[in-house]
């Protein structure tokens, strides 16, 4: 590999001189554009949770889910999507609830996370929204741990909160919930825990 | 129109397209896919309410599982199978579908190599044609599990992997 050595005349500094305002105009746009983002709300257990709609490609509900030995505690299974095969993760689990059974009202929503699809169970679907940008709070620093690093930020629709999650950090099994699997694969998923 | 569908098709599955043609000699189309969407033909079988497919390659044979079957030698089951004894690895009890290994039902003798384990189910179905699944990494590798599918009824369920299942830890029932 034999690279040109740097030439600093006139035309390079006006070519990067184009190069930096672009830049700048790439970084300047998207503050003023995206103030209302579209997110789609769902319910776990007794709260509203939002997804962003990018990256929810479709809600669809439940059939059979098909348990897998030995997977990670909040894996509830896999199910059949027009003849793919995709896991479904507990979300109620991967929020730290007690798994719950199916009800008519329980949805999967189809996550596309990169290359990855991955079905997050949740309870029931809410609605698509538009949220105001500037109106999403921070979740107060002392209620967010390492575990919880999944929490975006809140949200004040009427009298409901919604908490605003990152799709591609829920979907992230932490160790720790891993190792819990270990100890449900024989014992019945909902027994309660009893941590001493 | 058709021919984009195709070739978005073949992309999906991570495999490629291409196309010969010369005027008067006709064209040829080639479609690669790779090795992971293949189809297998397997036994289906039935293990506590869970349906299991075992790549028929792998099984030797298949036989009623009695009570008499089975011996404990080092704290694991093994049957007598014609000349040798082979480890008896029950679904269940290894897949976490029960606590102990059950009397009836059958057995079906899994070869590799030299290597054979006895699968002790509830029930043979029968033998189809599957089409592989990749499963996403996300749900764990347990050792036996392979990939899966989807049957005609929609349900899909696990493909079993017999060298996985060589693998399997027959001493871990110790502490049990």
């Amino acid at each position: 590999m034999t690279a040109a050595p740097p030439v600093h005349d006139g035309r390079h500094r006006v070519l990067a001189f184009a190069d930096s305002l672009q830049a700048a105009a790439t970084r300047a746009e998207p503050v003023a554009t995206s103030q209302w983002e579209t997110w789609v709300t769902f319910r776990v257990g007794t709260e509203l949770y939002g997804l962003a709609v990018s990256a929810v490609r479709e809600i669809v509900r439940v059939r059979t889910i098909t348990r897998v030995p030995h997977a990670p505690y909040p894996i509830r299974g896999i199910i059949n999507l027009r003849g793919r095969v995709v896991p479904a993760l507990d979300l109620r689990v991967r929020l730290g609830h007690a798994p719950a059974d199916i009800t008519p009202d329980s949805r999967i929503l189809v996550c596309h996370v990169g290359e990855r699809v991955i079905g997050l169970l949740v309870d029931a679907a809410h609605q698509v929204v538009r949220l105001d940008r500037q109106q999403v709070e921070a979740p107060p620093v002392d209620i967010v741990s390492e575990q919880s690093d999944y929490v975006l930020g809140v949200y004040e629709q009427g009298a409901a909160f919604v908490i605003l999650l990152n799709a591609e950090r829920v979907l992230l099994i932490p160790d720790g919930l891993v190792m819990n699997g270990a100890h449900h694969t024989l014992a019945s998923a909902s027994q309660p825990e009893n941590q001493g | 129109m058709g021919l984009a569908a195709v070739r978005d098709a073949v992309r999906r599955q991570a495999g490629d397209i291409t196309i010969d043609s010369a005027p008067g000699r006709g064209t040829t189309f080639r479609i690669r896919l790779p090795m992971t969407v293949s189809i297998v033909r397997a036994l289906l079988v039935r293990a506590d309410d869970e349906t299991y497919a075992i790549p028929l390659s792998a099984v030797a044979e298949s036989r009623k599982l009695t009570a008499v079957d089975g011996h404990e030698v080092n704290h694991a089951d093994v049957i007598r199978w014609r000349d040798r004894l082979v480890p008896i690895v029950d679904l269940g009890v290894h897949f976490g579908t029960r606590p102990a290994p059950r009397k009836a039902g059958y057995l079906i003798a899994v070869q590799l190599g030299p290597r054979a384990r006895a699968l002790a189910a509830d029930l043979i179905i029968g033998v189809e044609d599957v089409v592989v699944r990749r499963l996403d990494p996300i749900v764990g590798r347990a050792p036996g599990v392979g990939g899966s599918t989807v049957l005609g009824d929609g349900r899909p369920i696990l493909i079993l992997d017999p060298r996985g299942l060589m693998d399997i830890d027959l001493t871990s029932r110790v502490a049990a």
